[in-house]
């Protein structure tokens, strides 16, 4: 073998490695980003699910008390949940709550006489481990036709006055879920008609 | 003279490959890698029209929250009505039915993704004042 078929050669075999190198590395990129992307799209949907039932079933529990109370990263507010017991399927008095920690988004539903107590001893469980929660509160001020938006709602601090705009619910709740600060989702859920 | 022969033999069997032959066996080696990378963009793609269908249903969902609304609270009236969110074309035509006494809601969203045309139709009814 000549010096000259030996470089050739080699240079075949570097460019194909290189080209199988190439092939591998997006391919296992690619599958990556397609999971990523699966599990954005599947997680909206169960969790924007899960604040739609609820807030759609949320309703006063008695004048001047059991509204909705938020702000931009988290909500709380009355609800009727599911609750299964054996085979049967009941609709259970909830005090449900939605809120962001760091990267996680957790749900805490007390049921029955739990959601009354402040100090309940109930769990809020993970919803989403990689999504950023944005809650806005709509409304429509006096006078005006189209729906505003603003970053709270109700009082979130003892003592607080109650927002102008309020009656114990907003008219809408607009949700959006950003998923590694890329991939967005966005719902504005109308509120029933019930508990304004 | 038998020996050189036998020799000529060997050397015939093992001469190993031409550049002809490693070129085309690059060749067909660069196409299978491409067919796999074409397997996988395409794969990718359909997550991007999974996450497209995703929205579209939000967007419906909300719609038809916002109509419910405008049915208990103003109440609504016969109209068409249309306006692009996004990608995403969105349409509506309420109607009356007579025999229901009800309005008919047709929704519908046109949205490409990936240079692929998808919609979704979504016909319900409502009532004023429910």
């Amino acid at each position: 073998m000549t010096l000259l078929e030996l470089l050739i050669a080699g240079s075949i075999f570097v460019v194909v490695m290189a080209t199988v190198y190439a092939g591998f590395s997006s391919g296992v990129f690619g599958v990556r980003d397609i999971e990523k992307k699966i599990g954005f799209s599947t997680g909206a949907s169960r969790v924007m699910g899960s604040i739609n039932r609820d807030l759609r079933n949320a309703f006063i529990f008695k004048e001047n008390q059991g509204g909705l109370s938020g702000d931009e990263s988290g909500v709380e507010f009355f609800s009727l949940t599911d609750l299964y017991s054996g085979k049967e399927n009941n609709l259970a008095f909830s005090r449900v709550a939605y809120t962001q920690d760091g990267e996680k988004l957790f749900r805490l539903c007390k049921t029955g006489k739990e959601a009354l107590k402040d100090d309940s001893t109930i769990l809020p469980e993970e919803i989403s481990e990689r999504a950023q929660v944005k809650f806005e509160y709509g409304y429509i001020p006096a006078g005006q036709d189209e729906i505003q938006f603003k970053d709270s709602w109700g009082r979130l601090q003892p003592g607080a006055p109650e927002n102008d705009e309020s009656g114990p619910y907003p008219l809408a709740v607009k949700v959006t879920l950003t998923f590694d600060g890329k991939e967005s989702f966005e719902r504005t859920i109308y509120l029933s008609p019930y508990p304004r | 003279m038998a020996h050189e022969a036998q020799a000529f033999r060997l050397s015939e069997n093992n001469r190993g490959l031409s550049l002809l032959e490693v070129m085309v066996s690059v060749g067909i080696l660069a196409a299978g890698i491409v067919f796999v990378l074409q397997a996988l963009s395409f794969c990718a793609k359909s997550a991007g029209v999974v996450a497209d269908n995703v929205q579209a249903v939000f967007l419906a969902e909300d719609l038809l929250q916002r109509l419910e609304y405008e049915a208990g609270s103003t109440g609504i009236s016969q109209q068409d009505a249309g306006d692009r969110l996004g990608k995403f074309l969105w349409s509506y035509r309420i109607s009356a039915d007579p025999d229901l006494k009800l309005w008919e809601l047709k929704l519908g969203l046109n949205w490409e993704s990936s240079r692929r045309k998808d919609n979704l139709i979504l016909t319900t009814y409502l009532k004023n004042g429910s």
